[in-house]
């Protein structure tokens, strides 16, 4: 490095994602590899996650520099009540602040990744933005928040713009303003962070200059192997921790596995059959091969191309959708709801028609992506402080919303996701004390839906609990 | 716009073509007309009444039908939900609950006939008023008056959109525009935070080429994962408004990273007609007598409407209103901010703070200029005092000539 250029400044400006960087020489790149010249703009010009690294680098180096990008503030977050960290929460804490504040912690859910959270905020002191998946996720963030600190929290999503310096966001909306105030958090906490590898989220974490990053997740695994954007854009991950040791710990409850074959009636047995030769006849006919990995692609395309493969598309999903709604099954959940009447209980669908036919059929409250905001709301205080005992649900509460009460789950229908069902697990899993969960599989007996959860039952959260 | 299961291309050689329906493809002209008569007699309809008069008469199994379908669910207007019925809802759920707790039923058929004498109703209908507030349940309020033929091209636009969601860029090409044309596409792309690269400059020669330009967003120069798709895709409606026009984009629709895109060409000769409203071509009245009276009162500067673009750097573009000429001095532009353009406002003086533009005054409206942090902004401008003029409906000729002079000599 030559004097003159050390006496030259280098500023560093935040612009709609992305670092501006005046005064920057071929030299610089040692401090950041990421710089490009943007012909368009006559400008230099760095990912906005790239700012840790070139300001630390310029540091350490001595080198002069102005920085107008970082727009984040200090912020109070002394915790109104104390906190006891579990001896995982205390362990995983360390394991992140050791890895330089960033990273990401495994944990399963009821295993406190929220509180987690909070202790992480309350050491970083920097304005904070929570990203979460879902509506009901961002509620209860605020709730969990308003209790720990004494600043006001912002909202972004469901309605809600109100941007603080600790704010919480959906997925959904915070990619649609990170470009515009990308500057204005020095921590970011992604809540189910599994989510953020989707082509459209990255940008949240690409587009913001945090250099405090955590991601939480008790399902970090992905099948396209997007893990590896989650170390490059959020750390290297600091911790993790099993559900079955958490179980057998006392962090979480106990539980069971109860799987119940469900018997088709003759006539819906007729029908199934028919429908699922339909559709395998034209999977052989063309070739189709499902083990391999664009299988189920090529099945969609071909189905597209005529009317036979038309019918065959309808046929499998005619087939599925006798399998899944089974009418034995609604009798086995009459049963169910009957037999654990005073204990809280969640059913979950695959798809929102079953979860309104036995919302309908049980007149039950039914929670979906369509239910209002202000009515999820209700519908999950009324869940928590015991005024309704059975909720339905098809999607939506699958991740992070806390019900501690439930103790019952019912999967009336379910995709062959693991992480679908380990998520849905957890909804029953919060620790109380004598508390013993259980998780009721309805199985159509003979049908896909079988094989489906036989291999999803590989996991290790479906070993048997003691 | 379509969902990504309606999008039908198809791919040679490269290339990428969107389908298109000719406006005179009989089948999809009658198939439109036929599915757009619902909406004669469609108030207080819900969407699935709507759509089992569609499939009863036989249109379900026809091309396109699940694309119109989209199209012109997209276009209703529905009614509110009745919000009485979130009461009842809860009192139900809760007598149903204490029902279900006191009495063992042999099977929940009798449970329903129970619960359905408690409230004097048949069980059917009570079910099926359960949840009669949902998305899928409301009832048409108003559908807009569309044509087979608007309906048609609403598809091939949409097929055109659909494939612009994937694209990395767009290169754009204009001949023979006029300036209002050239006006309105800048504006758009403004409004559409997108980000211009001027290939070839305008050399205003009628009927070559006189502007290309290649549109993508601020991150797209790095390897960023931000896409700027729908911006483009929400753009090419603005395209089908201009005369003559040319563009091509490359199209990712491969999911591996490293596959190389595909390129889509269209041209006006593609037919398809915009949604969007066209403001090309009108002048605003205001802009009319600002010009006949500053002519009439100067005989040093012209105004004429500027058709020019200005690079200010820093990834800033203005596209000024209008442009004063003088003998001996260069042109001056000048760029004019109404109340609704305060972020533009904000954008640009930040810019020429840093890279202040020599031949550039700006226009600022008073109910703009009376909004405290705009204020505040303009009065510690140091390149606004110098160079800025505040109006209430337009600037007067005596104010701009003030401005020009006390610029001195540039």
């Amino acid at each position: 490095m030559q004097a003159e250029d050390k006496e030259r400044e280098i500023v560093i400006a935040y612009e709609q994602g992305s670092l501006v960087i005046e005064g920057w020489q071929k030299a610089d790149y040692e401090y950041c590899q990421k710089v490009v010249y943007d012909k368009r703009t006559l400008q230099y010009r760095a990912p906005a996650y790239c700012y840790r690294e070139l300001i630390t680098k310029l540091m350490e180096a001595k080198r002069a520099f102005k920085d107008e990008a970082r727009q984040y503030e200090s912020i109070d977050t002394t915790l109104k009540s104390k906190i006891e960290p579990r001896p995982h929460q205390s362990k995983a804490l360390k394991a992140w602040e050791e890895a330089g504040y960033r990273g990401l912690v495994s944990l399963p859910t009821g295993a406190g990744k929220t509180i987690l959270a909070v202790l992480c905020m309350a050491l970083v002191k920097r304005s904070t933005l929570v990203v979460v998946p879902t509506i009901d996720l961002l509620n209860q963030w605020q709730v969990v928040l308003r209790k720990f600190f004494s600043i006001e929290i912002g909202a972004y999503g469901g309605g809600e713009k109100n941007l603080r310096p600790i704010t919480v966001a959906t997925y959904d909306s915070a990619r649609l303003i990170i470009e515009r105030y990308g500057h204005k958090f020095g921590f970011l906490v992604f809540d189910e962070c599994h989510h953020l590898p989707a082509p459209f989220y990255q940008n949240i974490a690409y587009a913001s200059l945090a250099p405090y990053r955590i991601g939480l997740s008790a399902t970090l695994e992905r099948a396209d192997g997007g893990e590896s954007v989650l170390f490059d854009l959020l750390g290297p991950l600091a911790y993790s921790g099993e559900i079955k040791d958490m179980s057998h710990g006392g962090v979480l409850a106990p539980y069971d596995v109860v799987q119940l074959e469900i018997e088709l009636s003759q006539t819906e047995r007729i029908h199934y059959e028919k429908q699922r030769a339909v559709y395998l006849n034209f999977v052989k006919r063309n070739g189709i091969n499902f083990s391999q990995a664009d299988g189920w692609k090529q099945f969609i395309i071909r189905s597209s191309r005529s009317k036979e493969g038309k019918l065959a598309m309808a046929a499998y999903r005619d087939q599925k959708r006798l399998a899944q709604a089974a009418s034995g099954k609604l009798q086995k959940v009459w049963e169910l709801i009957n037999a654990h009447g005073s204990e809280a209980t969640i059913i979950f669908t695959d798809d929102n028609a079953m979860a309104y036919l036995l919302g309908n059929a049980f007149i039950l409250p039914v929670l979906t992506h369509k239910t209002k905001a202000k009515e999820r709301k209700r519908m999950l205080e009324s869940f928590r402080s015991g005024e309704l005992k059975t909720l339905v649900t098809s999607k939506v509460l699958n991740e992070g919303v806390d019900v501690p009460e439930a103790r019952v789950g019912i999967v009336v229908s379910g995709s062959g996701a693991v992480r679908e069902h380990v998520q849905r697990l957890g909804r029953i899993l919060r620790h109380s004390p004598g508390k013993r969960a259980v998780l009721y599989e309805l199985v159509s007996k003979n049908t896909s839906e079988q094989s489906v959860n036989n291999r999803r039952r590989q996991h290790s959260a479906y070993q048997r609990s003691d | 716009m379509l969902t990504k299961d309606l999008i039908k291309t198809r791919v040679r050689k490269g290339r990428v073509y969107p389908d298109k329906i000719e406006v005179n493809c009989l089948e999809a002209m009658e198939l439109a007309t036929d599915m757009l008569k619902v909406f004669g007699d469609a108030e207080g309809k819900t969407q699935k009444e709507i759509e089992l008069i569609w499939e009863q008469s036989g249109h379900s199994l026809k091309p396109w039908y699940a694309a119109f379908k989209k199209l012109i669910l997209d276009m209703i207007d529905w009614q509110e939900p009745d919000e009485s019925l979130e009461a009842k809802r809860w009192s139900w759920f809760k007598e149903a609950q204490d029902l279900r707790s006191e009495t063992l039923f042999e099977g929940f058929e009798a449970f329903q006939e129970a619960f359905a004498a408690s409230q004097d109703r048949e069980f059917k209908d009570l079910s099926a008023e359960l949840y009669g507030d949902l998305p899928d349940k409301k009832c048409v309020s108003s559908f807009p008056k569309t044509s087979a033929s608007e309906l048609l091209n609403r598809y091939n636009c949409a097929q055109v959109q659909g494939l612009l969601i994937k694209a990395k860029y767009m290169e754009v090409s204009l001949f023979g525009a006029s300036t209002e044309e050239r006006r309105q596409l800048f504006r758009a792309l403004k409004f559409h935070q997108l980000v211009a690269e001027v290939i070839s400059p305008m050399d205003g020669v009628q009927g070559k080429l006189d502007l290309k330009v290649r549109l993508s967003g601020p991150l797209s120069v790095l390897e960023s994962p931000q896409t700027y798709g729908s911006r483009l895709a929400n753009f090419f409606p603005r395209i089908l408004l201009l005369k003559r026009w040319k563009f091509e984009a490359e199209i990712d629709l491969s999911t591996a990273p490293s596959k190389k895109g595909l390129v889509l060409q269209l041209d006006e000769a593609c037919g398809i007609k915009s949604h969007y409203q066209s403001f090309s071509g009108y002048i605003p009245e205001e802009f009319k007598s600002f010009v006949e009276s500053f002519n009439r009162a100067s005989d040093s500067w012209k105004v004429s409407f500027a058709d020019t673009l200005l690079t200010l750097g820093k990834q800033s573009y203005c596209f000024p209103d209008l442009c004063f000429s003088h003998a001996q001095k260069e042109s001056v532009y000048m760029e004019l901010f109404h109340k609704w353009h305060k972020g533009q406002l904000e954008h640009r003086l930040r810019t020429l703070e840093k890279n202040p533009a020599r031949n550039l005054l700006v226009g600022v409206a008073r109910n703009l200029f009376k909004v405290p942090a705009v204020k505040n902004n303009l009065n510690n401008s140091s390149w606004f005092n110098v160079n800025g003029v505040l109006f209430s409906d337009f600037p007067s000729a005596k104010s701009v000539l003030t401005a020009l002079s006390s610029r001195g000599s540039i």
